[in-house]
Parts: C-alpha cells; sequence; structure tokens
C-alpha cells in the first residue's frame, strides 16, 4: 500500500527494474559530458578566445565597438531567455522517457521525486555551460590584458546566473504550456520556477508524455536529418487568422501571398526575423560608414542570414515537396523565385533602411546610398544560400554509420550557413572599401565573381533536387 | 480533357534483391478505372507509384499516353494528380486556403475561385471545415480533404492508392459516385483498392497481383 512503502523505497525499486542494481546511469553519462567539455574549454576554448582578445581587442576599442559589443550580447542574453521559454511550449527540459512517464511518474510516487532527475540533468547541463563560457570569457579578458582581474569572478557568476536563468525560463515555458495547470505568467510563472519541486509536482502527465514523444521525434528527424519533420514537431501549431483568406493573384503572386498569410498567421515568425534582420542591417551600416573589425561584418550578415531564413517556411516546405505528387501548377523554379519574395521583401524593405539610417548617421548621406547597395548586395548571398540551404537534399550515406557520422552530418546541416555567411562577409566588406575609395579592381572582381559563382550554384541545388528523388 | 493511355509492361522492381513488384502487366484506356487487387505487400503501391513516375522500374516499362512516366518531365506532372500516401500540406493554411493556391497556379480565372473553392469542397462533404487548419482535422476528415485536393487540380489520370480507408459507407458511395464521374468525364483513374463494393462499383477492369512475398 502507498501510505506504508515509503514513496522514496517504491521509487528506488521502479529503478532498480528498468535499470538494474547499478542504477541509471544518466549522471554518470552526463558527469563524463561535462568533465571532458570541461576540460577542452579550458585548453582551447580559453586558449583561442584569449588570442581573440589580444588581437582583435585594441582594435574594438579603437573603433569604439566595446560598447555596441556588450549591448549586443546583453540583447542575445534576453532573446537566449526569450526563446527558452518559447521552445519550452513545444518541448520543455522535462522529458523523461515515455516508459517512465506512463509507469512511474503516472504512479502515486511523489512527482517531485519521479521528475527529479529529469530536470536536474538539463539545469545541471545549462548550469555549467553558463559557467564555462561565462569562465572562459572573463579569463580570457584578464588574460588577454582587456580588463582587471574583478572580469573572472564577475564572468563565472554572470554565466552561473544566465545557464541558470535559461533552465528556468525553458522550464517555465513547459510549465506554461502545460495542460493539467493553470497558465502562470509573469511574476508568477518565476516564482513557480524558483520553487522546483512543487513545480514538478504541477506537471500533468498528459503534458509529460507529449514533451517526452516529441522530444523522441525531434531527436529521430534531427539524426535522419528530415528537416521537414524536425520543424513540424519544434513549430507550434497555427490557430490564428482563419478568417483571413488567401485571395488569388496569379501563378507566383498567389505563391506570395501564401507565404506572406502565413507570416499573419505566425506573426512571432515576422518580429522574430525582423528582429534577427534589424541589428544584421544596423552592423551591415556600421560595415559600410565606419570599417570596423571584420567580425562586425560576419555577425551583421549572420543577423540577415538568420533573419531571413526565419521567414523563409514556404521555400523550405517547396524544397521538401520536391519529388511528391504534385499539387500546384507552374514550373518548379517559377514557385522557388515566388517563396523567396517573402525573406526579399524583409531584407529589402526593413534591412536597406536600417542599414541606411545608420550609415547616413555616421557617416552621411553617401554612406547611406553605399548602404542600401551593400544590402542588396549581400541580400542575393543571403537569398542563395536560402536557396542551398532548402534544396541540400539528402545528406550523404556516411553520416549515418559510426565514426564519422556525428561530423558528417552537423557539417551537412551547418554548411549552407556557413557559405552563405563567409561569402556575404566577403562582399560587404569589399563592397564597403570600395564606398570609401580603399580598393580598386580587385574588390570589383572579387565581388563578381562570388555572386557569379554561388547565384548559379544554387540554382543548380534546385535543379539536382528536382531530380535527385526518383530512385 | 482525354485521359491518358497508361501502359504497364512487365513492369517490375526490386531494392537491393527484395521484389517489391513482380513482372505485371496491365492497359488503362482513356476514361477507364483499373482497380489493383491483392494482398498486403503484393506490391499495388509500388505500382501506383511506378504508374506516377514517382520511382522507376528496374525492369519493364510503365508509360502513359506512349512516353516513359517520370515526375520530373512536365507533360508526366501535369497530366497525373496521384494520391499515394498524404500530401505535403501547408500547417499554416485553412482548406480553403489551399485550393486557392491550388486554383491559382494552374492558372484557373481568379474572379471564380470562390465559386470551384466552394464547389470543390461541398463535392466531398467538408464545406464546414474550410476554415479549419489541416492539424484540426481527424483521419478521416483529412482524408476527405486530401481527396478534395487531389480531385480539384486538373489532371487527366488520377493514380489513387486505397481511396476508400478511413471512409465511413455513404462516403465510399460517394467515392464510387465521384470516380465513376470523372471517368465519364475523360480521366482514366488507376487505384489499389481492398474493398468489395467499391471495387464492383467503379472497376471497368481489375488487375490481381499475386504476393509478391
Amino acid at each position: 500500500m502507498s501510505d506504508v512503502v515509503p514513496d522514496r523505497e517504491r521509487f528506488e525499486d521502479a529503478s532498480h527494474v528498468l535499470h538494474g542494481p547499478a542504477g541509471s546511469t544518466a549522471w554518470r553519462q552526463l558527469l563524463y559530458v561535462l568533465y571532458v567539455v570541461a576540460i577542452l574549454t579550458g585548453l582551447y576554448g580559453f586558449t583561442v578566445t584569449r588570442a581573440v582578445v589580444e588581437v582583435y581587442g585594441p582594435g574594438w576599442r579603437a573603433a569604439g565597438a566595446t560598447g555596441p559589443v556588450a549591448a549586443g550580447g546583453a540583447v542575445l542574453v534576453v532573446v537566449a531567455l526569450v526563446l527558452a521559454h518559447l521552445v519550452g511550449r513545444r518541448r520543455g527540459p522535462v522529458t523523461p522517457d515515455p516508459a517512465w512517464v506512463d509507469l512511474v511518474v503516472a504512479s502515486s510516487v511523489d512527482r517531485a521525486l519521479t521528475l527529479r532527475e529529469s530536470w536536474l540533468v538539463p539545469w545541471l547541463t545549462l548550469l555549467v555551460a553558463g559557467g564555462l563560457v561565462g569562465g572562459v570569457g572573463g579569463a580570457a579578458l584578464v588574460g588577454g590584458g582587456a580588463t582587471g582581474p574583478l572580469a573572472l569572478p564577475v564572468g563565472l557568476v554572470g554565466g552561473l546566473l544566465v545557464g541558470a536563468g535559461l533552465a528556468g525560463s525553458w522550464l517555465a515555458g513547459q510549465v506554461a504550456a502545460d495542460p493539467a495547470g493553470a497558465p502562470r505568467r509573469g511574476p508568477a510563472a518565476v516564482a513557480g520556477v524558483l520553487r522546483t519541486r512543487a513545480t514538478l509536482r504541477g506537471l500533468g502527465v498528459e503534458g509529460l508524455r507529449a514533451h517526452s514523444l516529441r522530444a523522441a521525434r525531434i531527436g529521430g528527424a534531427t539524426f535522419t536529418a528530415d528537416t521537414r519533420s524536425l520543424r513540424l514537431e519544434v513549430a507550434a501549431p497555427v490557430r490564428r487568422g482563419r478568417g483571413r483568406h488567401l485571395r488569388p493573384h496569379g501563378r507566383r503572386g498567389t505563391v506570395l501571398a501564401r507565404d506572406l498569410l502565413g507570416l499573419r498567421r505566425q506573426p512571432l515568425l515576422a518580429v522574430g526575423g525582423a528582429l534577427l534582420v534589424a541589428p544584421g542591417a544596423a552592423a551591415t551600416g556600421w560595415v559600410v560608414a565606419a570599417h570596423p573589425p571584420v567580425a562586425v561584418a560576419v555577425l551583421g550578415v549572420l543577423g540577415l542570414q538568420l533573419g531571413a531564413g526565419v521567414v523563409a517556411e514556404g521555400l523550405r516546405l517547396h524544397g521538401d515537396t520536391l519529388g511528391a505528387p504534385r499539387l500546384l501548377g507552374g514550373s518548379v523554379r517559377g514557385q522557388a523565385l515566388a517563396h523567396t519574395g517573402t525573406p526579399a521583401l524583409l531584407l529589402l524593405l526593413l534591412g536597406a533602411p536600417v542599414a541606411a539610417v545608420t550609415a547616413g548617421a555616421l557617416a552621411g548621406p553617401v554612406a547611406a546610398a553605399g548602404a542600401v547597395l551593400a544590402v542588396v548586395g549581400v541580400a542575393v548571398v543571403v537569398l542563395a544560400g536560402l536557396w542551398l540551404a532548402s534544396f541540400r537534399g539528402q545528406p550523404p550515406m556516411s553520416a549515418f554509420g559510426a565514426g564519422n557520422g556525428a561530423s558528417t552530418l552537423l557539417a551537412w546541416w551547418a554548411w549552407p550557413r556557413v557559405v552563405a555567411v563567409t561569402a556575404g562577409a566577403v562582399v560587404l566588406v569589399r563592397l564597403a572599401r570600395l564606398g570609401a575609395g580603399e580598393a580598386g579592381p580587385l574588390s570589383v572582381a572579387v565581388v563578381v565573381v562570388v555572386l557569379a559563382v554561388l547565384v548559379p550554384v544554387a540554382d543548380g541545388a534546385l535543379t539536382r533536387a528536382a531530380a535527385a528523388h526518383r530512385g | 480533357m482525354t485521359g491518358t493511355l497508361v501502359e504497364a509492361l512487365e513492369a517490375a522492381k526490386d531494392v537491393d534483391g527484395a521484389v517489391l513488384l513482380p513482372p505485371t502487366s496491365f492497359a488503362a484506356q482513356p476514361g477507364t478505372c483499373v482497380v489493383l487487387r491483392g494482398p498486403n505487400g503484393a506490391g499495388k503501391t509500388t505500382l501506383l507509384r511506378l504508374v506516377a513516375g514517382l520511382t522507376a522500374p528496374t525492369a519493364g516499362t510503365v508509360t502513359l499516353d506512349g512516353v516513359v512516366a517520370d515526375e520530373r518531365d512536365a507533360a508526366t506532372r501535369d497530366a497525373v494528380a496521384a494520391l499515394v500516401g498524404p500530401p505535403a500540406t501547408y500547417r499554416d493554411l485553412t482548406l480553403r486556403d489551399h485550393l486557392t493556391l491550388v486554383d491559382a497556379t494552374w492558372g484557373r480565372d481568379p474572379a471564380t475561385c470562390d465559386e470551384r473553392v466552394h464547389a470543390a469542397l461541398d463535392r466531398w462533404g467538408v464545406t464546414h471545415l474550410d476554415e479549419r487548419f489541416p492539424h484540426e482535422l481527424s483521419s478521416g476528415q483529412a482524408h476527405l480533404f486530401h481527396l478534395s485536393l487531389t480531385w480539384f487540380r486538373p489532371a487527366r489520370l488520377l493514380v489513387l492508392d486505397e481511396p476508400e480507408q478511413r471512409l465511413d459507407d455513404s462516403r465510399r458511395l460517394l467515392l464510387g459516385r465521384l470516380v465513376r464521374e470523372r471517368c465519364a468525364e475523360g480521366t482514366t483513374v488507376v487505384m489499389a483498392c481492398h474493398d468489395p463494393a467499391v471495387t464492383e462499383a467503379v472497376a471497368d477492369a481489375v488487375v490481381d497481383l499475386p504476393d509478391a512475398t
């Protein structure tokens, strides 16, 4: 009877049945991973970061970049906290195995006990990760001679706090979306997360099962490179704006209208895209006006790339459905061009004005005009990168094998963005130097060659993807 | 619109030695319905995928009007409307939005789009679901939606994989009637079916596939 046998004893019995006398190995595996990561971070992360501080630090200080970079870091932390909350609504941190949910969590044993390990593993992971990033960053600033020794404890404590904050925000998202409990917002949600035992007891079995199954499907989709399933699992179901109707505007116009309607029904995507494109464009304007370190150009193009990618759902779905029985009329290329309209509009209607205003404020109207041209040039690269990502097809078979499979898969996921960001940064820096009269025909040639190579490669990716599926 | 002449000649498919479809021949004349029957694993879906040009036979041929069926060929894509597994739908579009998109991309008159969309939903009895998103449908409703999408695009050949699945008795009768209507309009229909009543109602010819295992 449950009132005779203590909860802890029943919990340990269940753990013994499922895991054997050694119990769960999750902790030992986690601690080993953290141990290895801590050593590697200390050895390589600190060394590389300190070298970066030593090499680029003086230049950044001279260019007045310290303040904006610090502000950018603070904004990133806030964005990460918000994202963690949003992610938690779909896939929270507490995701024990489905069998554990059904057989143990669903029993009368204290839920704070049965869910403790599932919560502490992600919590500790984020805590240690935050501490490592903050500690290494602070130590690198001290070691690189950029600041006094106080930066080390500040960085360490700050990193730990950010890690704990991310874990808490993630859990708060899961709690907020749990069908068993009344949603809590604002201070009530924060207070709830601080009382973790009570919070864990408040999680319902239905929500836990849903999060657990979704976590398994997300993992499966990631490791099989099933991009469509992955997006469907991560994305929240759309329910708003059903009263707005798609109207016919011709073959391509209707496809573009579809994408815009999708954004109206998921305004978070539009806002997220804008929040990424705006700082990216501001950085672009800064590069054109004041020629800060190259890292600013890289970060600026990365912002433009990520922001445009957020609103390119139509393009990705087009890539997913190549080779499936056809429902839509028109050519494959025509539809791809129409789907490119949404990210292009975001880059040109938001990115170009922001870049122009930034450059104009820093260096006058000529720089503003140059910034608009720079955004157009980078936009071509960014859009080509979106085509590469959307139409990259399947990863090589070696990505699913032992040995180098994981690194191959990671490279397959990352290469379109790496190519686009690298090429975009090259184009941006060269255009900025041209605008300043600091470069000649070589820069023109570099920009032309990058665009002349990348655009046909992206178009070729579509052609190959459209023909590759027939086995 | 004239239907497509479908001819499969000793068409077979195997993957790494596993036989998915033994050599099979049949022909479907324009404006007729051919039903494929056979036990699970006989290769019905594989044969439908060959007919739709989604995959290539490892032996034999499948032609549409004398041309090899190949989904990469625009002529095949324009001719074939296939429901072989659930189609990819947009999670952010309602049912009526999907049909509007299909309608517009096939270049139909925008002025009369709403009437066609309404008629298409009404044909399958899902008009009342027009403002739902696909994830808000039951499995049966989703199947009716997929049928309405497949029916809505212009086609000279309909390829359907067990379209009677998840339909109640009245909807199976409706399916039989609508297949016959399409055939009367000239469309060729090739479909796999396990329901004897539906087969009886729609088939001009039946192809029995032996157990491939």
